[in-house]
């Protein structure tokens, strides 16, 4: 799908994020010291500050945590996707991201449903988003 | 805590008409409401040695207090320009010139907030708003700010069983409190049913469960308790001020349907030596209907959960149990991005004096709560006040 989309704006901490998503792999950062998953990605763990990480590749699957549908107000980038469902995925790993959800008219989303992660590359920037579909 | 706010009142008060204002930039408003607060609390402009401002979306001012300091002429001895750090700014803006004043460091701060946000950001202010939001993780995604509340609309419905019903509740409410303050934006009783069949914004909220964009300000003055005193209006004591800060809403620790205001709320209450059962009414900051409802509960004015069913029964109006937003709130009286949450506060003052028009004036003005937050309940000011030094 050809999609309008703001660029993200890229910083050092995430560079790699972005990067990896063009290979369909979506990464979290695991702590070496406290064990603690996390996202998005941080110089220091934020539960123990501690600054040995590692990145470690999500498996994809996550449940919702919530959701809604998009019908008006939308930003000027984002006017002629409406309505678009976008939705808070509790990943199996236990980190809460914000994504897409790709849902057909005839399915509904509901909190808890299961979802899997698949990736979006929007032609006009070459960036690769990864975006949610219900299981 | 040696936080001591007893010795502080807000001793004066100004507001704008809230809706459109044509006639007025924002600094224009920022000097006017300055002066109207300083006659309101009858000191002249050399004995206000304090300033905060609050910008405005407009453009970005850099030193924006130092700007409207130099247009007032003022040569404070404490000056903070707080950045726009959303609802809770204003509160949190109370309990700073508190803090100086306490601290010595100033005397009597004046506190003002002003945007023409309607005339000139109307058709841009969804993207003004959005360029605050994260610019990776949040805006590639179409993410808006309806939607953020959206998802805590639709949490507190799966957790507590909240109907669509009792968040258009707080909207017409609100509404029957604006339609008797002649300052107020929307003034046209509203039904239940106009607010589920107004349109869709971000299910499962309508667009009467969100705050409109309008042009307006406000100011208030804090000075000690004893100065206060000798002035021309009646004290309002801060008898308890609390404030807190939260985890982002993506926190996988953070459960949605909860503020920040847990915590602020217990500390002011502890500061004032009350409980939510001593609060006679409340100003709350509104953003969206589901705002109100999570912070009834997270302030303990009822058990969590049970929001919805406290605001059935018309509470929240002027002649309710629990009066709340008497001036209309954001979702009625009017929204004008900076300024949002200090007509909570002018609002208390107002009543706490018993000088707004008979028709919608709260029956019991011992002691009332004031409260702000931001970034879906992430941030959290609470402050109690009264005109009476103990309640
Ligand atoms: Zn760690």
């Amino acid at each position: 799908m050809d999609v309008n989309r703001t660029v993200p704006f890229v910083d050092w901490d995430s560079a790699p994020f972005w990067e990896k998503l063009k290979e369909g792999k979506f990464m979290l950062m695991e702590c070496s010291e406290c064990h603690h998953v996390f996202f998005p990605a941080r110089i220091i763990c934020p539960e123990c500050w501690s600054s040995a990480l590692v990145w470690r590749e999500a498996s994809g699957n996550g449940v919702i945590y919530s959701f809604t549908t998009v019908e008006a107000g939308a930003t000027a980038a984002f006017e002629l996707l409406t309505p678009y469902t976008i939705a808070l995925i509790t990943l199996e790993e236990g980190c809460r991201v914000f994504g897409m959800l790709r849902h057909g008219a005839e399915r509904t989303p509901a909190i808890g449903a299961q979802v899997r992660c698949d990736f979006e590359i929007d032609s006009n920037s070459g960036f690769v988003f990864p975006v949610f579909g219900l299981v | 805590m040696t936080f001591n706010p007893k010795q502080c009142a807000l001793a004066g008060i100004a507001e704008t008409q809230v809706g459109r204002i044509p006639d007025r930039d924002s600094m224009q408003m920022y000097a006017e409401l300055a002066v109207a607060a300083a006659q309101d609390a009858g000191l002249r402009k050399e004995e206000i040695d304090g300033l905060i401002t609050g910008g405005t979306f407009l453009r970005n001012v850099f030193m924006h207090n130092a700007v409207v300091s130099e247009y007032l002429r003022m040569r404070p001895r404490y000056s903070s320009g707080l950045v726009m750090g959303g609802g809770v700014s204003w509160c949190h803006a109370l309990g700073e010139a508190c803090n100086a004043i306490n601290a010595g460091v100033c005397n009597t701060v004046l506190v003002i907030a002003a945007d023409p946000f309607f005339t000139v950001c109307a058709r841009t202010a969804i993207d003004l708003m959005a360029e605050f939001f994260d610019p990776q993780y949040e805006l590639p995604f179409g993410f808006v700010t309806p939607a953020m509340f959206a998802f805590a609309a639709r949490r507190h419905m799966l957790q507590y069983g909240t109907s669509s019903e009792q968040l258009a509740q707080v909207a017409v409410s609100q509404r029957r409190n604006a339609s008797l303050n002649p300052l107020a934006q929307f003034r046209k009783p509203i039904a239940i049913e106009d607010v589920l069949s107004s349109r869709m914004i971000c299910s499962p909220l309508h667009l009467l469960d969100c705050s409109p964009i309008s042009d307006g300000g406000g100011a208030f003055i804090v000075t000690s308790g004893d100065r206060a005193r000798s002035l021309r209006k009646p004290p309002v004591y801060v008898l308890g001020y609390g404030e807190a800060h939260e985890l982002e809403y993506t926190d996988p620790n953070r459960d949605i349907t909860t503020s920040a205001a847990v915590r602020s709320g217990k500390d002011a209450y502890a500061a004032a030596g009350v409980g939510p059962e001593d609060i006679d009414f409340a100003e709350i900051y509104d953003c969206f209907t589901i705002t109100m409802l999570v912070h009834l509960e997270s302030l303990g004015f009822c058990p969590r959960g049970e929001g919805g069913a406290f605001v059935e029964d018309r509470r929240l109006e002027v002649d309710g149990d629990f009066p709340t937003n008497t001036h209309g709130g954001l979702l009625s009286h009017g929204h004008p991005g900076v300024p949002a949450g200090i007509f909570h506060i002018i609002e208390a003052v107002k009543q706490l004096r018993r000088e707004v028009e008979p028709e919608r004036q709260v029956r019991n003005t011992g002691t009332c709560l004031v409260h702000g937050n931001s970034a879906l309940f992430r941030d959290a000011a609470t402050a109690i006040l009264s005109c009476h030094h103990s309640v």
